[in-house]
């Protein structure tokens, strides 16, 4: 396959911020067809999924909406043949995330989530590093991402059932990461979680999170996820930490910035992507990426099972903050 | 002038307080007791002091009366050094843990309260200029509810440092714990004193996993509940590889409802480099010799320390707590049962 005819199922922020200025931008794929539940979102040519889904030529559905609908919206796509690469988080239940995976195997199409923090320059580096053995053997990892939850009252993200809020939608990415630097599945969570915004306490939508993965060995990862910092902080800010047997390795998005910018008011880093978690040309490398694996020219950087394994973190982490207690996920992928 | 022993001259630190407590205005430095290891050194700063130098306890009564002593043993003989000092009227600065369990902690409480002296423990961090403004701006409500408060206490393998003998640090009957609590102490004191309230539940996963050759835990993490709702994390331990440009990595990370303040290095400092390596040299630590002051002006004014040793009890309390969830990979609740 040398050209792929793309499908779009969401046109709200991330493909606004993100994937859409990414397809622009990888070649070889063109978006023929966009489909959204609100009909006034001009560039949606669909209101139903169903519809789009039996338009002619699409090779690959790319969904890009609220995290809820994610397994109903994939199966959907996979089931009428089309490859599917999905936002994440993959799911917000494990049931759901084994469906889409069982989905993608029956109808013998390829699904990929989009885990962006394995195709960013800094994390993509610091794993290279690790593997490198530049720190001996990593055992312990802190991680925080923090910012200014920017969404309006009433938006999705606020509602816990849609978003998972912040233990979701940012916890799934530190669960993926930590899984990638050591290479291992977690086997023990441990979670404290936090409604720290008027906006969160309104809705029970928890918008700080602390989360211990165990990971074998003894090797633990540690994040501290929140929407809840202020907004002059900043728009978006990382720290990463890995303690290895033989060194460490730690980067802050504060610290590695070259530059510093101070205005009346306000003084920070440059943020680089309009999608400020992410470098601009990780969605290019990443929907780039996938659309090798489809062709066969390239072995998947980010498994449908790994993400599974971070939904599976995650969901262990909502337990574990509601019952006060450490959770195991011994037994390994259900898949 | 308050007459000074130091006792003991087994920690690293130990060459920070003499200076501290020999440059106070109203205090001098009147002997030093080596009664384990490093005694060159103690002899070195004796004599550099204007010090007795001595090597027994006994000996200790027979010159000048002396009001005050640091204690610098090993953990596990703090309270038979108290036991000889606190009946002579010897008010005491010992250094942490004020024990290796609640048991001797509890007893070394009750001679300090019997004999009517002061007990304080150093915790640096209650001095370190930047988490003393964080406490300022937490009191005056700057942040407004505080809801969480990250700590992580990083320092360097207390082992091979020139000219001292720091064996006993990885001797855990003697030293109570090892890496995690060794280090994580100080700063599970400056959160139990920065959310102004007491810990009611302990999580922690702690192990032996960078050094694989030492007989200790080197590294560990909590999660620290408080019963005013402030959450605690910690990361501590014996972390930072040699090459580290300083000995100590230390952050804390506030967020209030108002508010969010972090502080990424203990102290002011300039950055060295030569050919080998890059060094982190303070040029402001306010922490040993501001102890230092604050256990002199309490004894001087009959009041309790601002460190007193029912909060170094109730650091070591935590510090247990956090062992026995390690242990048990469950949560620990406070207070631990006698």
């Amino acid at each position: 396959m040398s050209e792929f005819n793309v499908a779009i199922v969401g046109t709200g922020g991330i493909y606004r911020l993100a994937h859409g200025p990414a397809w622009r931008r990888v070649p070889r794929a063109r978006v023929i067809a966009t489909c959204d539940i609100v009909a006034e979102r001009a560039e949606a040519a669909f209101t139903r999924v169903e519809d789009l889904l039996e338009r002619d030529g699409i090779d690959l559905v790319d969904i890009c909406t609220p995290s809820d609908p994610h397994a109903p919206l994939t199966t959907l796509a996979l089931a009428a043949g089309k490859h599917v690469i999905c936002e994440k988080p993959m799911a917000l239940t494990p049931t759901d995330g084994l469906r889409m995976i069982q989905a993608a195997r029956e109808a013998k199409r390829h699904l990929y989530i989009g885990h962006t923090r394995r195709f960013d320059t800094r994390w993509a580096q610091m794993k290279a590093e690790i593997a490198a053995g530049r720190i001996g053997e990593p055992v312990a990892v802190r991680r925080t991402e923090r910012c200014w939850g920017a969404f309006p009252r009433g938006d999705w993200h606020w509602e816990r059932a849609r978003s998972g809020g912040v233990m979701v939608d940012l916890g799934i990415h530190v669960a993926d990461l930590f899984a990638w630097f050591f290479d291992a599945e977690p086997t023990e969570v441990y979670a404290k979680a936090l409604a720290v915004r008027e906006e969160a306490r309104e809705t029970g939508c928890f918008d700080f999170g602390l989360i211990q993965l165990g990971f074998p060995g003894g090797r633990w990862g540690s994040m501290e996820v929140s929407w809840a910092h202020p907004k002059e902080y900043a728009p978006f800010y990382s720290t990463t930490e890995v303690i290895g047997t033989r060194g460490k390795l730690a980067l802050s998005d504060r610290h590695a910035s070259p530059m510093t910018v101070i205005t009346a008011g306000a003084i920070g880093v440059p943020q680089y992507s309009p999608l400020l978690s992410s470098f601009p040309e990780t969605f290019v490398d990443e929907l780039g990426h996938f659309l090798d694996c489809i062709a066969g020219t390239a072995s998947p950087r980010s498994t449908p099972a790994q993400a599974l394994t971070a939904v599976r973190a995650i969901a262990a982490a909502f337990e574990s903050a509601a019952s006060g207690q450490p959770v195991s996920l011994d037994g390994g992928a259900p898949c | 002038m308050l007459s000074f022993a130091i006792v003991g001259y087994d920690h690293a630190h130990l060459p920070k307080y003499a200076p501290a407590i020999a440059g106070h205005p109203r205090a001098r430095l009147a002997a030093v007791v080596a009664t384990g290891a490093n005694r060159d050194l103690a002899r070195r700063d004796a004599r550099r002091f204007g010090a007795r130098y001595l090597e027994g306890l006994g000996e200790l009564w027979e010159g000048e009366r002396i009001g005050a002593a640091y204690i610098g043993t090993p953990p596990d003989q703090h309270l038979a050094v108290i036991r000889e000092l606190a009946p002579r009227g010897v008010h005491i600065l010992c250094d942490k843990p004020l024990a290796t369990t609640l048991e001797e902690a509890d007893a070394i409480l009750e001679v300090a309260r019997a004999h009517g002296v002061r007990l304080m423990v150093p915790f640096n961090p209650r001095y370190q200029v930047p988490v003393m403004r964080l406490k300022a701006l937490i009191d005056q409500g700057a942040l407004g509810t505080v809801r969480h408060i990250h700590a992580t206490k990083y320092g360097k393998l207390p082992r091979g440092i020139p000219g001292l003998d720091t064996g006993w640090f990885f001797d855990k009957a003697r030293a109570g714990f090892g890496g995690f609590g060794d280090i994580g102490i100080h700063a599970i004191d400056a959160l139990r004193w920065l959310a102004g309230a007491e810990a009611r539940r302990v999580y922690a996963r702690i192990g032996r996993l960078v050094h694989p050759d030492i007989e200790v835990d080197d590294l560990g993490t909590a999660v620290i509940e408080f019963d005013n709702g402030v959450v605690a994390s910690l990361e501590s331990g014996w972390a930072n590889p040699p090459g580290n440009p300083s000995w100590l990595s230390v952050s804390f990370e506030v967020l209030g409802t108002a508010g969010a303040v972090l502080i990424e290095k203990p102290y002011h400092d300039m950055e060295l480099a030569d050919e080998a390596r890059a060094e982190r040299l303070p040029w402001w630590r306010a922490d040993i010799p501001g102890l230092v002051d604050e256990f002199i002006t309490a004894v001087e004014a009959g009041r309790e320390p601002a460190i007193t040793g029912a909060d170094a009890r109730a650091a070591l309390e935590i510090t247990l707590a956090a062992y026995r969830s390690g242990e048990t990979g469950r949560p620990v609740s406070l207070p631990l049962a006698r």
